[in-house]
């Protein structure tokens, strides 16, 4: 099944009222510690990004096609669950590819999926590694805003299989 | 004294839930000296629209949102308005029309439409500061 859980990066506050219909306006704050796993979800291959193969193996070339417009953000997430930010704006240079309006028009990218290297985060440090080192589905994760949920950004998710051997 | 929360890029915290945000904040700071970043806040029904006629143009689908009725609604009037050949504007201020009834009815597609919500950053706190 093309599906694989969603990052849900954010850590949501929930201010949201739970008694909106009655205009009751406590706000509740849950705590912190308990929520990713509620806003975790499953994200389906919705088919709009385009891939020269969606079968990879180590050392493949990763072409991605986007339309115009599309979201301003890209990420991947490994099959371990850890996400690499590849174009995050306002981070600077160590997740960006390139200028934001270059990205905001491309309309192709190549990887190599033996080279390609991003930033990810471990336990809240940041370091960087290696997209493609493991065997499994890799969900290739497009927003507008990849710290919200689904539900609130421009998205676009593609899932991939990539086999971490040499041909 | 300095506020301990920043917001990413031009998000803007709700009025309403400033006082919240700062609470939190500084507790978060008194905890760990870091700071909070905001990474998502307010989102309009304009905003919301313009963003599911972007999706629903690339032939996107509604699979992934948790408020399927509320989604589904909002791209019948996508399909409506496109069987109509309106315009792009047209179009996106049908699918408006639409999420603001829902939010008049408190059901909302994204939590962020009814201004009681923020998203803060994850990816650099730890586990034991999450």
């Amino acid at each position: 099944m093309n599906s694989i859980r969603n990052m849900m990066l954010p850590l949501i506050i929930m201010m949201f009222l739970t008694a909106c219909d009655s205009g009751n306006e406590s706000a509740t704050v849950a705590s912190a510690n308990n929520l990713p796993d509620k806003l975790d979800r499953i994200l389906h291959d919705d088919g709009i990004l385009k891939f020269n193969s969606k079968n990879l193996d180590n050392g493949d070339k990763l072409s991605i096609s986007l339309p115009v417009p599309h979201p301003k953000e890209l990420a991947i997430k490994a099959p371990d669950g850890n996400w690499f930010y590849l174009h995050v704006e306002n981070e600077g240079a160590s997740e960006m590819l390139m200028p934001k309006e270059q990205f905001a028009v491309l309309t192709k990218l190549d990887f190599d999926t033996s080279k390609l290297e991003a930033r990810f985060w471990d336990d809240g440090k940041a370091k960087r590694g290696k997209v493609f080192t493991k065997t499994g589905r890799y969900l290739i994760y497009m927003a507008d805003n990849l710290e919200t949920e689904v539900d609130n950004t421009l998205f676009f998710s593609s899932v991939i299989q990539y086999t971490d051997t040499n041909k | 004294m300095a506020e301990h929360y920043s917001t990413k890029g031009s998000i803007k915290v709700p009025v309403g839930l400033k006082a919240h945000i700062k609470t939190i904040a500084d507790a978060y700071y008194t905890a760990t000296k870091k700071d909070i970043v905001v990474t998502s806040g307010k989102r309009t029904a304009w905003s919301q629209s313009d963003a599911l006629y972007t999706r629903f143009q690339k032939g996107g689908n509604v699979n992934d949102y948790v408020a399927q009725k509320q989604a589904k609604a909002i791209k019948k009037a996508y399909d409506d308005a496109v069987k109509l050949k309106k315009n792009k504007s047209a179009i996106i201020t049908d699918m408006e029309t639409v999420l603001k009834n829902q939010i008049k009815n408190g059901k909302y597609l994204s939590k962020h439409l009814s201004s009681k919500a923020l998203d803060v950053r994850k990816k650099n706190m730890s586990k034991i500061e999450q």
